[in-house]
């Protein structure tokens, strides 16, 4: 059977991956001076170096002037979950602020229309707002909802609020279950400029749609997340291997 | 089909011979059988009568002939969809388009430090390790590098898997994935990986990397998988009342 021997620099990076792992080094945490690594894995200066640069491309690393090099900072968004932003951030141990980029009333287009299957002209709240943990600004997300199905929405504070609890508590809305899209796109100067990135940096763009119980589309969000510091997590599941599922 | 006996044409003594053998696990899912003129010479039948028991075979869906490589052992037709209730499915944005891969890497490894953690075993236990990269009507999308461990898989070796997904490989080898814990990120890619699926420099990719586990809990794979964004787009269903 043929084998397969990681070259050097491949086994230095899993060297450090598996560091990271066994010292559990989270966002902000430093690895180990490079000569006491070289030392510990057997590596020479040149093939640590060039895994620490891999890593930095891919993200992982960030290196800090004068401080050596630190792991990048991530934040983890569990999908599936209809879990609210701030409930999120308890979570994680991050501390979450939002601010209202604008609140207005549009009218369904064609597009927005057809995600909510409503006629043309029908009134949408359209509520943008810039998530940030931890002091970073990580997505922006622009929601439409129907006016019908809440009137007077601006009276409520969606700024330290959560939007699904007062969907759920005020108008008695039940978000039941949704379908969520994901893609790349490249940041605009607007979107960069809130997320303090630059124009075109690549960031996720999400797309997700949540309904009630009967169908009724209640909420239609467009996300842009920075690509450098959020990832998403979800589950998979085969069907075949539904047995052990409650 | 029991009622073949001595006076039954050659054909179909041997269309029964190989039948048996695929039945009883000789000739395992996935794998080559022997050539024709391994057959003929083995049973002292000309080749037209060998001929004639593999396309029966064939016809029956049991084997598989692929031009320039053999005569492959088809496993039970299996059903590769992820539930609608998983995480991102994968779909190519021309979904017309002809899906083919090719295999870079099939081999023997180390776990090494990383993947014996990630895999739940010590390093110097053997792992497959597999590199491919996807195509979409003969346009690179994807890069795959999938680690799995050797005791999870040990027939993975006989398996053509540019024939047969890894997935049949597992349900022919009675392993039976239930749930995978998926992370999609976006990454950059360094020049000579991002050449392979022709991915101008400096674009991002989706990474989404994958551990799976089987109904007993295990970690059967560990699977990274750089997709081009411009190519494909991902789908996620939830509900409340899958909360856990």
């Amino acid at each position: 059977m043929q084998t397969y021997t990681p070259r050097p620099r491949e086994y230095a990076r899993e060297c450090i991956e598996a560091y990271i792992l066994t010292h559990d080094l989270r966002a902000g945490d430093s690895l180990p001076p490079e000569r006491d690594m070289c030392a510990m894995w057997g590596l020479n200066r040149s093939t640590l170096r060039s895994a620490i640069a891999q890593l930095t491309v891919a993200g992982r690393l960030v290196s800090v002037q004068g401080s050596g090099t630190r792991i990048a900072p991530r934040f983890r968004r569990t999908l599936q979950d209809l879990q609210s932003f701030s409930d999120y951030a308890a979570s994680g141990g991050f501390t979450a602020e939002t601010r209202l980029l604008s609140f207005s009333t549009v009218e369904c287009d064609k597009h927005l229309a057809r995600r909510f299957r409503r006629v043309l002209g029908e009134k949408l709240y359209r509520i943008s707002r810039l998530r940030m943990l931890n002091d970073t600004p990580v997505l922006i997300e622009t929601a439409y909802i129907p006016v019908e199905l809440a009137p007077h929405l601006e009276e409520h504070d969606l700024v330290n609020g959560s939007l699904f609890a007062v969907l759920e508590e005020v108008y008695g809305l039940r978000l039941d279950h949704g379908e969520e899209k994901a893609s790349i796109t490249l940041a605009n100067a607007e979107e960069a400029a809130h997320l303090h990135i630059r124009p075109g940096d690549a960031v996720f763009w999400i797309v997700s749609r949540t309904d009630a119980p009967d169908g009724t589309t209640v909420e239609y969000c467009r996300t842009v997340a920075r690509g450098d510091v959020v990832e998403m997590a979800s589950v998979l599941r085969w069907r075949s291997g539904e047995e052990d599922e409650p | 089909m029991n009622d073949v006996n001595y006076r039954s044409p050659l054909y179909i003594q041997l269309r029964e011979v190989i039948r048996s053998k695929i039945e009883e696990g000789e000739y395992p899912a996935g794998t080559a059988i022997p050539s024709e003129n391994q057959l003929s010479e083995q049973y002292g039948i000309n080749r037209v009568s060998v001929r004639s028991a593999l396309a029966a075979l064939e016809n029956e869906g049991l084997l598989r002939s692929v031009q320039g490589k053999g005569v492959f052992v088809c496993g039970e037709k299996t059903e590769r969809e992820l539930d609608t209730l998983g995480g991102y499915r994968h779909t190519m944005k021309e979904r017309s388009r002809e899906a083919t891969t090719r295999v870079l890497v099939k081999a023997l490894r180390k776990a090494g430090p990383y993947y014996a953690q990630v895999l739940g075993l010590h390093p110097d236990d053997d792992v497959w390790f597999v590199r491919r990269i996807d195509y979409s009507g003969g346009e690179p999308v994807a890069l795959e590098e999938i680690y799995i461990p050797y005791a999870v898989l040990p027939g993975l070796e006989d398996i053509d898997i540019q024939l047969f997904s890894i997935y049949d490989a597992y349900l022919w080898n009675g392993v039976q994935p239930s749930r995978g814990h998926q992370v999609l990120r976006l990454t950059h890619l360094e020049p000579a990986v991002a050449k392979l699926i022709d991915l101008p420099p400096q674009q991002a990719v989706m990474e989404f990397s994958c551990v799976t586990r089987d109904t007993g809990g295990r970690v059967i794979e560990f699977a990274r998988n750089y997709v081009r964004g411009d190519k494909t787009e991902f789908r996620v269903h939830y509900t409340n009342s899958q909360l856990v």
